[in-house]
């Protein structure tokens, strides 16, 4: 395992309590790799241990990565309390991503719950960039709060190009978005079956409603994609902590195809 | 492939040879009360005239009766710890001033050689070289020590009880590429090893011993010795047909066998350890006092841990039936997805240190017998 | 000009139904519209109706006291609101309030009832739809009690 490349953080802001995205520049300057949406970086705190977390924040940015973290634990509170100017250690980027080709021309529903938002942001900002190359696009994004929703100024732009209905768990009075489960307007929404495609990132339990939702919905399981989270320690496929059933996580996922790995999605504790 | 024959009494000198090549040597030992690898300096630190006994959660060395050195059959511990060390350090890294300097671990090792690999072990070596090798990702360290090992690979002539190589198609005979194949041979002409040289290396290595000219008779005792391994293993309780346990193993996640073994496996990952194929690892990151430095060390670990698994709030795999299925199911069958073969070579070291006697063999048995398809 | 029947024959809970099964039932409805703010259902009042959403979205909401009241559901097109016609005493448990403008058809309920109790295939046809709703309610319900978003998705610490 090589030691990581040594990025500079540029600014930081804090999204949600405990929750903060970080822009990140290579400490030398220059370019740096692209990402594919839905792809991740390990990221080292000093001495603190390293994480994968994903790409948000567009492909298109030069010279930067964007990440959005929540601090969960020493790695990731260590991470979330970098601030402009301090360094971390970058390795990536790693795994495979949402399958940008398989979504033009297509409709695309975007099912995202909790912090499961950040790593379909790169691929949102891609349809909020060229529109016109998917026959449409609908965000169904779930919280359990209101004020717990990511990303809720940078949403106006991206409304323009795609739906967006926001369901929490609980609200007051005053919430504009919808109250109960994200899947609520799924079941209602218009979108041609046959010639959609779904993405979905968050808990598992909500993205197994979310199949199934889709599935009564009329979408075919080869046309639903989840992202997956596993314990991780290399991203390389060596230290076998995020196997699940005969699946790297880190280099066969984290985004599979449902059809791939139905089987495996509903075994517990796999 | 040249074959002659090595007098037993110029064992010492093929040791010496590859000493003298620079190798460091590495073979079997005795140490207290099992047969472990570890340097070797002459012929006299082998376990010479020692044979092992091995059974569920059983292993005792016994006088052999006679003088051979490879007597015994699969040494405790696997070669993977010195291809792939239990603990290294993989970078440090200092703060100073806020900013970051990594300084990689230069990953440096003289050429091993190896004395006494058996078959499986050799099969093993090549499945660990699939993951760590042949991968998009290559262990750098590890491909440095294993493109300048050395090995010597020896037949099995006597099979523990507890070897199933026969099941897995990894033995007794050796068949993969070994730079030297020796061959035990014990009778009325005298203590000698058939001698097979499989590559350069292993002619230049041989070019100064006193070798003589194999003859047919001796090539059909080896043979004839090898079959004894061969039939140990074929009239034993461990020999089953292993080309459907793939399938059997994937449409079986939920046989009530993983509760049952689940009831007496302590999860101590004694299996994983001595298992010769498993390579899981966790890193570890650490600050000295000061909190200007820090390291970052690899360490094995073991599907069988908590930790393993742990996502933030919790193990995915909490229970010992979870693990105990992940180990063997990513042995026998999640392998073959991934590395395009078996991760089980029939060694039959994780049923002789379990601290409960599973078997994995029975393990099987009791999967099939449940099998609902 | 679109009758009632064709709003019920559209409408999701419908999907597939027998249309002449679909046209009796249209026979109890009539369209009906709700300002911003209105009320479709009281509390305790009498479940005389229930009603097919059309376009707009409703809240299901309770009142506490001296708080504000809780939204517990947002509805909206091709969802229904209000089953209290269905079960003794016939009276709404939850306030339902209109977010937006909305249309809806407003169903009689013991017009349906009395049918469903002349006709009792038509009555389980019914019934199984309605099921499925309350299934699908009941289900969501669970989900929201189990605050699924509570603890992280990615960006997961690996250490214990």
């Amino acid at each position: 395992m090589n030691p990581p490349a040594i990025f500079t953080v540029l600014d930081r802001r804090e999204e949600i309590p405990h929750t903060v995205t970080l822009r990140i520049q290579p400490a030398q300057g220059g370019t740096v790799t692209p990402f594919a949406p839905g792809q991740f970086n390990m990221l080292y705190g000093f001495g603190s241990g390293e994480v994968p977390i994903s790409f948000s924040g567009a492909t298109a940015e030069q010279g930067y990565y964007s990440h959005t973290l929540r601090a969960v634990g020493k790695s990731t509170e260590a991470l979330a309390r970098l601030q402009p100017g301090d360094q971390l250690g970058v390795r990536g980027p790693f795994g495979r991503g949402w399958p940008m080709d398989q979504l033009a021309g297509r409709h695309v529903l975007i099912i995202a719950g909790g912090l499961g938002l950040a790593p379909l942001q790169p691929l949102i900002e891609a349809i909020v960039a060229k529109p016109a190359d998917y026959l449409g696009a609908q965000l169904f994004y779930g919280g359990r709060r209101p004020e717990e929703l990511l990303y809720l100024a940078r949403m106006a732009a991206w409304r323009d190009a795609l739906n967006v209905e926001l369901t929490v768990d609980m609200a007051s009075r005053d919430w504009s978005g919808h109250v109960g489960v994200v899947t609520g307007p799924l079941a209602s929404a218009k979108f041609p079956a046959s010639n959609t495609v779904a993405v979905v990132c968050g808990p598992e339990i909500m993205m197994r409603f979310a199949v199934r939702t889709l599935q009564q919905r009329g979408l075919d399981d080869a046309s639903i994609y989840l992202s997956m989270e596993r314990n991780m320690h290399c991203a390389l496929g060596h230290c076998g902590r995020c196997q699940w059933g005969p699946n790297f996580v880190c280099k066969d996922g984290p985004v599979f195809r449902y059809s791939d790995i139905a089987p495996w999605f509903h075994v517990r504790e796999l | 492939m040249r074959t002659s024959i090595l007098a037993a009494a110029d064992l010492d000198e093929l040791i010496q040879s590859l000493k003298a090549a620079g190798y460091q040597v590495i073979g079997p030992v005795r140490d207290d009360a099992a047969v472990v690898y570890d340097d070797i300096n002459s012929a006299t630190d082998l376990p010479r005239g020692w044979v092992d006994e091995q059974e569920k959660g059983h292993y005792r060395l016994l006088p052999a009766g006679d003088d051979r050195y490879f007597g015994y059959t699969v040494a405790a511990n696997a070669w993977k710890r010195f291809l792939n060390p239990p603990r290294k350090r993989l970078w440090r890294v200092v703060r100073q001033d806020g900013k970051l300097q990594f300084i990689p671990e230069s990953d440096s090792a003289p050429p091993l050689a190896f004395i006494g690999v058996r078959s499986c072990e050799l099969h093993a070596i090549h499945i660990q070289d699939r993951v760590l090798i042949d991968g998009a990702h290559c262990d750098e360290g590890y491909r440095q020590r294993r493109r300048h090992l050395f090995t010597v690979a020896v037949n099995c002539t006597r099979a523990a009880a507890t070897c199933f190589c026969t099941s897995m198609h990894t033995g007794p005979r050796v068949e993969l590429q070994s730079d030297l194949v020796l061959t035990e041979l014990l009778d009325e002409h005298g203590h000698r090893f058939l001698l097979e040289t499989g590559t350069d290396a292993g002619h230049r290595i041989t070019a100064s011993l006193p070798l003589m000219p194999a003859t047919d008779d001796d090539t059909a005792l080896a043979e004839s010795r090898i079959n004894i391994a061969r039939e140990q293993m074929l009239a034993g309780p461990r020999q089953f047909d292993s080309s459907g346990i793939h399938n059997l193993l994937f449409s079986n996640m939920e046989s009530p066998a993983w509760d049952a073994v689940a009831e007496r496996c302590l999860s101590c990952a004694n299996c994983t350890l001595a298992c010769p194929t498993c390579f899981c690892f966790a890193v570890e990151d650490t600050t000295d006092l000061t909190g200007d430095h820090a390291e970052r060390w690899q360490r094995w670990d073991s599907c069988f841990n908590g930790a393993f698994s742990h996502v933030h709030g919790g193990s995915v795999r909490n229970s010992t039936r979870a693990r105990y299925r992940q180990w063997m199911t990513h042995k026998l069958a999640g392998w073959v997805d991934q590395f395009g073969q078996s991760g089980c070579v029939g060694c039959g070291r994780c049923i002789s240190w379990c601290p409960a006697g599973i078997d994995i063999t029975e393990q099987l048995q009791a999967i099939a017998e449940g099998d609902a398809s | 000009m679109k009758t009632v029947a064709d709003y019920v024959r559209e409408h999701a809970l419908f999907d597939g139904m027998d249309p002449a099964q679909v046209e009796f039932i249209a026979g109890c409805g009539r369209l009906r519209r709700f300002h911003e703010g209105e009320y479709l259902t009281r509390e305790n009042d009498a479940a005389d109706h229930f009603y097919l959403v059309l376009e707009g979205r409703v809240v299901i909401e309770t009142h506490r006291i001296n708080q504000p009241p809780a939204p517990l559901l947002t509805l909206c097109a091709n969802d229904i609101v209000g089953w209290s016609w269905l079960i003794p005493p016939y009276r709404y448990q939850f306030d339902s309030r209109a977010l937006t403008a909305v249309r809806t058809v407003e169903l009689n309920g013991q017009c349906i009832r009395g049918k469903c109790e002349s006709d009792n295939c038509l009555g389980y046809a019914l019934l199984k739809r309605l099921t499925s709703v309350m299934v699908d309610r009941i289900h969501g319900a669970r989900m929201q009690l189990l605050d699924v978003y509570g603890a992280a998705t990615p960006g997961a610490d690996p250490l214990p």
